[in-house]
């Protein structure tokens, strides 16, 4: 159709923009608007609703303290209704904030099946990728796009959550009798400090690696559910050993003492050529066996363990694994993408 | 300007149709020289046929002088088929009035149509060549 | 010899090692402009082909070329609807011209785009979920005439379009491709859809490029004889027939033919049917569709 020079209008005016990823942005915002929004709102509701009530909480107690009752005082009658109502606000805050962590905990898992399966799988399910690949910006691009929004929301709301949440329980009156969780339970120290963070991206990642090789709505997300939760229970298995323990000694008489909220790893006994042994030999019917001490030459007690301290070294290690793991799955996302299109 | 209408079912070349077409209507005076003839996009897009099949077509016409391409502003009709002068007129009124006669009587005389239509054809045959029926041939080609 | 829109050499494609060839084998050349109609019965590997263009599926063995790169480089240059008209059904017509936009910065003609939509009387604050099968078979080829491509790859494009879409569409896809000097290439399994619209024919049968040319050129190059029955060399036999002492051949001759031979000039369809009828016939690519650096084509 060369010979059609003269019927040709003008040629388009064509930018030469390089396509960039602005387009497969606004696109897939556009795509996933309702389900963003309504994660993003959740984030903030959440955000919201701790706040509110750690200053609800704070009021409760100074109001308990100005009635000049305690819950472990001397027993008088006309506290009790006070106490218990006290006790009972307490419990709620507590179980509030529980439930915020579990929330915390579960969020990676949500996110990586809402990539997974309505992001990624059902567009290979559905075939429109077949749409989205063969535009201009390419397959490299519509990944990205999928990847960055969410991305994008974790990074700007997590951080804010977790200081939030971390805020509460730090300061639960002393008075209340449901102390926070020690920071070193599972469920308590991926709530805390970088982890949801990291292990909100992560789920991202691992989400858009599931729906690439699994590319079926429903399977995909059970699939990265499956996975990030198995990633969650061997983190648990490996975490006490991400930072070399400290080690507190005793005389064979008493069990070391160590100061602040610390982290149970290993005991045992010291023998005489300092080393440490399990005393669990020595144990018969819940007694210790003094002849088998002094077989043993055990000289003291030590307790390998970690201190408060060690929250933010093991917390770092922690973020630092995932982090690679994030980058690993986007890695691979994007190797499997380029197989499949060729 | 002229519309064209393709018979997918006539047996006869597409491009081979648009000029026939062409040429009927010059000879209707449908067209006059100087008139300008759809463009390739506009036929296309009213027929659903290939672009190259108009442009085979026009330069078919260009090639037996019937129309010009203009570089820029489309292929416009240049020649006449000899009919458009006075004394074709005339004789083509002459010519009609005698076949209307011609055809009334072989109604009165009991031929059927088709029988009609074939002595008339082949009278024409005998005394007109043959040349500008051997394209129509070409069976089935889709151009 | 023009540029080639596609050239393949040796291209073969199976979706599972060890599996079945979905294509094998194919050499075959695509000149630039051309409205090029792929043939074929179901399964044939028409699907396949288009796919490997688009830069859809990695090819498993040979190579390809596409406006003179590797397919997928070739992305922004060239418009593909795939045969089930893959949309978004959760945006409206107007947002899924706009994803058009978006995702092809610098090339998008929003007017040609709104224009075809327009013709079809669909309303931009509609939702594609709620569209007809006619319907958003109009509003891909928005999409994909929007991008202004080089190369048009359609997957059965027709197929749920009532006629007077059909008509339409297919005009209005000739126009386009008229004034942007654009090639097309269709597939369809009925062939009568293409037959007035294509100049260029690929016959793929069970994975393999059977012919390949210019619609006239391969049509020149048949002829249907009917006579006495008897030896027919030297003319390649497509396929004959023996009906007590009468026999009808489609033959590519190899020189003249005898005079006592009644001969006819198949049409496109005769010529299909004859070569599907026969899978032991010959290829026969044109020089046009002839890939170049490669003369002769295994059957």
């Amino acid at each position: 159709m060369s010979t059609l020079l003269e019927e040709r209008p003008p040629a388009p005016k064509t930018t030469a923009a390089r396509p960039g990823l602005r387009g497969p942005l606004r696109v897939s915002v556009r795509q996933h608007r309702v389900a963003l929004l309504i994660g993003a709102g959740a984030l903030l509701a959440g955000v919201l609703v701790l706040v509110a009530l750690r200053i609800w909480a704070g009021s409760v107690a100074d109001d308990f303290a100005a009635t000049g009752c305690t819950l472990s005082g001397p027993d008088r009658r006309e506290c009790f209704p006070t106490s218990r109502a006290f006790s009972d606000d307490m419990l709620f805050f507590d179980q509030v904030v529980t439930y915020g962590s579990y929330a915390l905990q579960f969020l990676p898992a949500v996110i990586g099946a809402f990539v997974a399966g309505p992001m990624v799988a059902r567009e290979l399910e559905s075939g429109t990728y077949k749409l989205a690949w063969t535009q201009s910006v390419g397959p490299a691009r519509w990944l990205a796009s999928k990847l960055l929004p969410p991305a994008a929301a974790v990074l700007l709301l997590v951080p804010v959550l977790t200081a939030v949440r971390a805020w509460a329980t730090s300061s639960v009156p002393d008075s209340s009798p449901y102390p926070p969780t020690p920071w070193y339970e599972p469920t308590t120290f991926v709530s805390l400090g970088t982890a949801p963070a990291a292990y909100a991206l992560l789920g991202i990642a691992a989400g858009a690696l599931v729906g690439l090789l699994v590319a079926r709505t429903v399977p995909a997300m059970s699939v990265a559910v499956l996975a990030l939760g198995g990633v969650f229970l061997a983190m648990n298995q490996v975490r006490d050993r991400l930072w070399p323990t400290a080690t507190a000694t005793e005389s064979l008489g008493g069990y070391p003492s160590i100061g602040g909220s610390w982290w149970w790893v290993d005991d045992g006994l010291v023998t005489t050529d300092g080393d440490h042994v399990s005393g669990m030999d020595c144990v018969d019917a819940l007694q210790e066996e003094p002849r088998c001490l002094a077989d043993l030459g055990a000289m003291g007690r030590y307790v390998d363990h970690h201190p408060g301290s060690h929250f933010w070294p093991i917390q770092l290690v922690e973020t630092g694994i995932v982090l690679a793991l994030t980058a690993a799955c986007v890695l691979a996302a994007f190797t499997v993408l380029r197989r499949r299109h060729g | 300007m002229i519309e064209f209408r393709i018979d997918r079912r006539s047996g006869i070349a597409t491009y081979l149709q648009i000029v026939q077409q062409t040429k009927q209507a010059l000879r209707l005076g449908l067209l006059e020289p100087g008139d300008k003839l759809p463009t390739a996009r506009e036929v296309v897009e009213a027929t659903a046929i290939n672009p190259n099949t108009v442009l085979k077509a026009y330069r078919e016409l260009e090639r037996e002088g019937l129309a010009e391409g203009r570089r820029g502003l489309g292929t416009f009709v240049r020649g006449t088929l000899g009919g458009d002068s006075a004394d074709h007129r005339a004789l083509r009124a002459e010519l009609r009035a005698e076949l209307a006669a011609w055809s009334e009587r072989a109604r009165a005389g009991g031929l059927e149509k088709d029988d009609v239509t074939a002595l008339f054809t082949s009278v024409v045959d005998e005394h007109f060549d043959r040349q500008d029926n051997t394209d129509h041939q070409k069976q089935g080609d889709p151009s | 010899m023009s540029a080639a829109a596609i050239e393949a050499t040796g291209l073969g494609k199976r979706y599972r090692k060890k599996g079945r060839w979905a294509l094998r084998d194919c050499s075959f050349r695509v000149p630039a402009g051309r409205v090029c109609a792929l043939v074929g019965p179901n399964g044939a590997g028409k699907s396949t082909l288009l796919a490997q263009a688009a830069g859809l599926l990695p090819v498993s063995e040979g190579s390809m070329r596409v406006l003179g790169e590797r397919p997928g480089d070739a992305r922004d240059r060239v418009a593909y609807v795939a045969q089930d008209k893959p949309l978004y059904g959760q945006l409206t017509i107007g947002e899924t011209l706009r994803m058009g936009h978006e995702l092809n910065p610098g090339r998008w003609d929003a007017e040609t785009a709104e224009r075809i939509v327009a013709e079809g009387r669909l309303d931009p604050a509609v939702r594609v979920r709620t569209l007809s099968g006619g319907q958003r078979t109009r509003v891909a080829l928005a999409l994909a005439l929007g991008k202004r491509p080089e190369l048009m790859l359609l997957d059965e494009p027709m197929a749920d379009l009532d006629p007077l879409a059909r008509h339409q569409l297919m005009g209005t896809l000739m126009a386009e491709a008229a004034t942007h000097d654009t090639t097309v290439v269709i597939s369809s399994h009925i062939l009568t859809e293409l037959e007035d619209t294509c100049d260029f024919l690929l016959l793929v049968d069970g994975g393999h490029i059977r012919l390949g040319g210019e619609t006239e050129d391969l049509l020149t190059a048949h002829t249907l004889v009917t006579g006495h029955v008897r030896d027919l060399a030297p003319h390649t036999v497509v396929e004959s027939r023996t009906t007590g002492r009468q026999l009808t051949a489609l033959i590519r001759p190899e020189g003249p033919v005898d005079d006592d031979w009644g001969t006819l000039h198949p049409s496109l369809e005769d010529l299909l049917l004859a070569h599907l009828r026969s899978p032991d016939a010959p290829v026969l690519l044109t020089p046009s569709a002839e890939q170049s650096g490669r003369t002769a084509v295994t059957a």
